[in-house]
């Protein structure tokens, strides 16, 4: 009887070497071969979409193949009065889209492009009686969130602007019993989830609060047979979650209860060979998201051939080193 | 420009649809990739609506590009009638429900009474049918039934309506089956202000009946997106979000789902997020032990047997669903907590009981002490240890074996943790 897992099996002829090169030429190439619906659909997360591939450009030692003024020109046009980014010119403004935009102007250390006060008093202003952070003035709390604040005011150095004892009591009121977060008190268990609230614990040094034997032991259980991780019980592998639930065990320091080996192969049979780029899954198709999540993992998983990342900012170590960021990570 | 005119043509021909029937409440893509000739690609049967996929694309760029450029201000400046918004923001939304800017267009016009809130969250549903797991539709949807809850609020302080508290249910239901979620939940009504900014009141007078519909109306859209979409992290917290803050925890409401969501569990067994929903549900009666046996006669303890039972047959049914196993960790989890002399609930409850009714102690005590002895919490982890011992251990599907014994470690490390 085969195994029930719900996992994927990896083909034989699965690629097993990194595929650098086809990866920046990928990179550097998309927008430009794009039609002009699949523009419009995916422009409500531009910023974030630009940030993805600016990183993955950067830790592969390729950013310079990025149009470095033309993308600070559409971060500065896409920054609004109330100091909040928004996803694309005319897209309304929101923390998910303000970090992305941050994150861009840390990593080409230009951050005069935006109006930092504004900013800063823009995510000030979206935390709550009870420490959580709305995402925008419409009020949809999630520990996404909480994250995206702290990260934005520690690239900013601005921790200080806004109240760090709430903002981690209320990413405690999301624990589980099984060690995990979710989006919010009550919530589910997701890895995603994990990796925001784990990252705003570190930025801001309260890791002792996480029970770290228990969490490990639910996100070493994300991973399957094939080596790849998944987000949360019974839902399949996929390169994404790989990062986030790599990234989670890193910064609670028990990366070592995984095997390494399997993921390194799940995630190189995850590339495109043809086109460059990965996909979510062995076969799939490639996107931009997936490419930086794999590229990322493979970082974070000792590939010497990529520039260390690292795993709270999902940047690469040199721009936090150099911004001056110090982070707590569990040993 | 001869897309344009395409595009307005087909935006006309949407929005006639939608004036005709209010009530369509499925739409879909209908594979067709070339115009035909003298015929519509949008089809309406039995308030179901069909747009052939050619269409799709030109009507959600012709519509995407008139609001976004109208949002952005751009050249020429364009001047729109609400209800040429309403009309746009529903084609972007039909076809691409992340894009959070047309759900905001659309929150302003329910500030500017362009948009009714029912008719918002009849929309919303009929997103949620195509797009069962997007986020950004159920965001809008906690908003607009924030609006929902403070116009209720509102009409509800200037009547003589009590909001009543989460326990004002004085009927002593014995037992769960007694308790039918269809019955109207008399508490629950919301106390908890929901945070949105707001200068405007929607004062029209909603009567209980109402809000209650809509309420429960607002856990079968939960369910349905669930049922579409396996493991839906959005129905479910949403879900979750919906007994928090719009029916303020009321017990009986509880129980009713606990009950409901069980023979939904059973037929999705490896959703772990319908057990999950239960966990909730089951975390959230925990503090509510108390008023649970004073006002339903139901002891916590009872519950939690119950469900430790239930996991156990359907694990032994669906063997081999981490899901299932994940869930009989929580259960473990929570018994180990409640069974424990220390820091039990049996104690609290035990004490409160003699303390609040000194004149008939007997029952609960007799209850109580038997618990006690029977439940101790170290008995019962032996007792789950030798029934997955001689149990699961041994079963013929290879995948169960290794849940079992990964269970059994967890099972070691927790309540070592918990002797610490």
């Amino acid at each position: 009887m085969g195994s029930p897992v719900k996992d994927v099996s990896i083909p034989e002829n699965a690629p097993k070497t990194l595929l650098l090169q086809k990866h920046c030429d990928y990179i550097a190439a998309y927008g430009s071969k794009k039609d002009e619906y699949e523009y419009c659909m995916t422009e409500y997360l531009r910023m974030s979409g630009i940030y993805w591939g600016l990183t993955v450009m950067d830790l592969m030692g390729q950013l310079d193949k990025m149009n470095k003024q033309e993308v600070l020109d559409f971060v500065h046009q896409c920054q609004h009065e109330c100091g909040g980014v928004g996803a694309s010119i005319g897209h309304d403004p929101h923390l998910l889209y303000t970090l992305s935009a941050v994150q861009i102007v840390t990593l080409y250390d230009a951050q005069d492009t935006l109006d930092v006060e504004k900013l800063v008093q823009f995510v000030k202003d979206l935390q709550q009686e009870d420490g959580s952070f709305v995402g925008d003035k419409w009020g949809e709390v999630d520990t996404r969130f909480s994250f995206c604040a702290v990260a934005c005011l520690a690239l900013l150095g601005r921790l200080n602007e806004v109240n760090i004892d709430k903002a981690v009591d209320f990413i405690l009121s999301c624990m589980n019993f099984d060690g995990g977060f979710g989006c919010r008190p009550g919530s589910e268990s997701h890895s995603g989830q994990i990796y925001c609230c784990l990252g705003m614990l570190s930025i801001v040094g309260r890791l002792h609060h996480v029970n770290a034997d228990m969490l490990g032991w639910w996100l070493c259980e994300r991973q399957l047979p094939s080596g790849g991780l998944n987000g949360r019980p019974e839902k399949l592998p996929d390169v994404c979650y790989s990062w986030w639930v790599l990234a989670s065990l890193k910064i609670i320091g028990k990366i070592h209860w995984i095997d390494k080996e399997k993921l390194v192969r799940f995630i190189l049979a995850c590339q495109d060979e043809e086109t460059g780029g990965f996909a979510d899954r062995p076969g799939d198709v490639v996107d931009p998201f997936h490419t930086l999540f794999g590229i990322t993992g493979l970082s974070l998983l000792g590939e010497q051939i990529l520039k260390p990342v690292n795993p709270v900012f999902c940047m690469p170590e040199e721009t936090i080193r150099k911004a001056g960021i110090k982070l707590e990570l569990l040993t | 420009m001869a897309s344009d005119k395409r595009g307005a043509r087909l935006l006309s021909d949407l929005s006639n649809v939608f004036r005709k029937d209010p009530d369509i409440d499925e739409y879909d893509f209908l594979p067709v990739l070339e115009p035909k000739q003298n015929k519509s690609p949008i089809i309406l049967v039995d308030h179901k609506l069909g747009l052939e996929t050619w269409s799709v694309k030109v009507l959600y760029q012709y519509a995407y590009h008139t609001v976004l450029n109208w949002r952005n201000k751009g050249h020429p400046v364009q001047f729109l009638e609400p209800i040429e918004l309403i009309n746009l923001s529903r084609a972007v939304l039909l076809v691409n429900p992340e894009c959070s800017t047309a759900w905001n267009i659309r929150k302003e016009l329910i500030e500017a009474d362009d948009i009714t809130v029912l008719e918002e969250l009849k929309f919303g549903a009929l997103i949620l049918s195509k797009h069962p797991k997007s986020a950004e539709a159920f965001s809008h949807r906690k908003w607009v039934l924030g609006k929902f809850l403070d116009s209720f609020l509102s009409s509800s302080h200037d009547s003589t309506t009590s909001n009543g508290s989460a326990c004002s249910y004085e009927q002593g239901l014995v037992s769960m089956e007694a308790i039918d979620l269809s019955v109207e939940f008399v508490g629950g009504m919301p106390v908890v202000q929901h945070g949105v900014e707001n200068g405007h009141q929607d004062l029209k007078l909603q009567p209980v009946s109402e809000y209650q519909a809509q309420m429960k109306a607002e856990l079968r859209v939960c369910e349905k997106a669930a049922e579409k979409y396996p493991c839906n992290y959005y129905a479910w917290s949403h879900r979750i979000w919906v007994i928090q803050h719009c029916h303020n925890f009321c017990i009986q409401l509880l129980l009713g789902e606990l009950q409901k969501t069980e023979g939904w569990v059973s037929k999705h067994v490896s959703d772990h997020s319908g057990f999950h929903y239960r966990q909730f549900l089951l975390s959230t009666l925990q503090r509510q032990a108390e008023c649970l046996h004073n006002q339903f006669k139901l002891l916590y303890q009872n519950l939690l047997l119950k469900e430790h039972q239930f996991i156990v047959d359907l694990i032994h049914t669906y063997p081999g669903h981490e899901a299932l196993w994940s869930h009989r960790k929580f259960v473990f989890h929570i018994s180990y907590q409640v069974f424990s002399p220390e820091i039990g609930t049996v104690s609290t409850i035990t004490m409160k009981d003699r303390g609040d009714h000194p004149e008939k102690p007997v029952e609960s005590t007799k209850v109580s002490k038997k618990t006690r002895l029977e439940n101790d919490h170290d008995v019962l982890k032996v007792k789950e240890v030798d029934s997955v011992t001689k149990k699961d251990l041994k079963s013929s599907n290879l995948y169960q074996r290794h849940l079992a014994k990964r269970y059994l470690e967890w099972m070691e490390k927790i309540s070592f943790e918990y002797s610490r």
